[in-house]
């Protein structure tokens, strides 16, 4: 190959990078679907239709899954990112509500909101390889970046609890704010949304001191930037979300976004967030840096997208 | 012995209020009214007011389909500490406690919810807007509830604590209310 041949594909490569769109994967409960989003091009891709009452979401780039929970039928379905298709339903039975992969991405953790357990699913295999207990109506879940911590929140018991990621071993059990769902974790940070406190936990994984801000109207998600400057949460009774100054710890501005705001995610690469919005039947894009609505797409019924939704090659 | 069982069955149902299945469900309503904005505005947000318009129509299956009679007839408005609350008393006897949790004069948008009480739902939270119509005497009023059933532990529900029957009961009251309504502020 010679150089002109070289640059010309440098080049080729460069603008197919910075073409790719983010794609959101968004579970909508009341049509028992994912849409699943071309964000740049503002429009549906596919919309495929998966188990009773999906809720739950998370993406292994590595294995090149989307994992979706199903609260009313008792499963988890895995989709081949690649062909955008099911290829598999794991009954695990119990209610799946949150879903997280681990740091490593060997695992996926599903947390069953009846039965106070968690089901392991080993993503070379795709089975449930282990269940463990844990507090009372696990929600939310999440992993730190280290690979050394997973994170519940127990909805009914106001706690958040702590595992070690190789042993599944308790390692502390923390008391947070009335109902904790939402959470997320960023460097040193764990973030935790109390429903009806209307405020939001930010934890210290360290030495697990944490604080409290106030929010809006039952808070359910929570995403924060990766230097942790700003957290913003999705206020599902106020249809907007609320913009943290995590140096200043209060709430600094509210954005106005679709009805009834329960996931967010978070795409530095791309600058957005985006919230999907259960009672508009869509999602919202917001301009992260100047922290701004953008624009609005339709997606299925009742969208909720609760855990990690954006997908960026 | 019935007495008991019911006190119980109440304890049980009062203990649990704000705990609720994994999915929110939607009742979403609209009429169009005949009558300016600001006149079914005045209405709306006369919050100790509800039962002028409001006509809770609750029924309950309880084995064997008994009807339940659908009057508010008695709403009572008080102040604690910084809340606004409303009880309404049901003509079945029952009572529903409220709560204002904003009046947004802008856009004509009351947002409420119910704290306790004989409506088979858990954590109901709700707004009611009216619109601009296409001229100066026309209006339309959106209602929307957001709420979960009261069962909360492991299927099997029973009956008259399930999603159908949370839906079933907040349908009933926007339907019976939302035409009363807008009688009311056509006539008034």
């Amino acid at each position: 190959m010679n150089f002109k041949n070289l640059i010309s594909l440098a080049l080729c490569l460069l603008l197919c990078a910075c073409s790719t769109s983010p794609i959101a994967y968004i579970t909508n409960q009341g049509s028992d679907t994912v849409s699943i989003v071309n964000i740049k091009e503002k429009k549906i891709i596919q919309e495929i239709p998966v188990g009773k009452g999906p809720v739950g979401v998370a993406i292994s780039l590595k294995q090149s899954y989307a994992f979706i929970t199903n609260t009313h039928d008792a499963s988890v379905n895995v989709l081949d990112l690649q062909h955008n298709r099911i290829i598999k339903t794991i009954q695990t039975g119990g209610t799946p509500v949150g879903i997280t992969k681990s740091t490593n991405e060997d695992f996926i953790y599903v947390s069953d909101w009846f039965n106070s357990e968690v089901f392991i699913i080993e993503t070379k295999s795709l089975t449930v390889i282990k269940k463990i207990v844990v507090g009372k109506s696990p929600s939310g879940m999440i992993c730190d970046t280290e690979g050394k911590y997973l994170f519940i929140s127990n909805r009914d018991e106001n706690t958040v609890e702590i595992y070690g990621q190789s042993d599944l071993a308790l390692v502390k059990k923390i008391k947070v704010g009335n109902h904790p769902y939402g959470l997320f974790v960023s460097k040193n940070l764990l973030f935790v949304v109390n429903v009806l406190d209307d405020s939001l936990s930010v934890v210290n994984i360290q030495s697990f001191a944490s604080e409290t801000i106030k929010v809006g109207d039952h808070p359910y998600g929570v995403v924060s930037d990766v230097k942790n400057q700003f957290a913003f949460v999705t206020n599902t009774q106020d249809d907007n979300i609320s913009v943290v100054d995590l140096k200043m710890k209060k709430e600094i501005k509210k954005i106005k976004v679709g009805g009834n705001p329960e996931g967010i995610d978070i795409d530095e690469r791309d600058n957005i967030l985006i919230t999907s919005n259960w009672r508009s039947d869509s999602i919202s894009i917001i301009d992260l840096a100047k922290q701004e609505y953008l624009y609005e797409i339709k997606t299925g019924k009742q969208s909720r997208s609760f855990g990690q939704f954006i997908k960026i090659d | 012995m019935k007495k008991i069982i019911i006190s119980i069955f109440l304890l049980f149902v009062s203990m649990n209020v704000f705990a609720h299945g994994p999915s929110p469900q939607k009742v979403e309503k609209t009429i169009k009214i005949n009558a300016s904005p600001d006149k079914v505005w005045a209405i709306i947000k006369d919050f100790g007011s509800f039962q002028k318009w409001q006509v809770w129509a609750i029924i309950k299956d309880f084995g064997s389909f008994q009807k339940w009679q659908p009057l508010v007839t008695d709403s009572k408005l008080e102040k604690k500490g910084e809340d606004t609350l409303r009880t309404l008393t049901l003509k079945s006897g029952g009572k529903v406690v409220e709560r204002l949790k904003g009046i947004d004069e802008e856009a004509m948008k009351l947002k409420y919810e119910i704290l306790e009480g004989a409506v088979p739902v858990a954590d109901y939270n709700s707004f009611i807007v009216v619109a601009k119509g296409p001229s100066p005497n026309e209006s339309s009023v959106t209602w929307v509830g957001r709420f979960y059933r009261v069962y909360k532990l492991n299927p099997p529900i029973p009956a008259g604590q399930d999603d159908e029957t949370a839906l079933k009961a907040v349908n009933e009251m926007y339907d019976v209310a939302l035409p009363a309504l807008k009688k009311l502020a056509e006539t008034k």
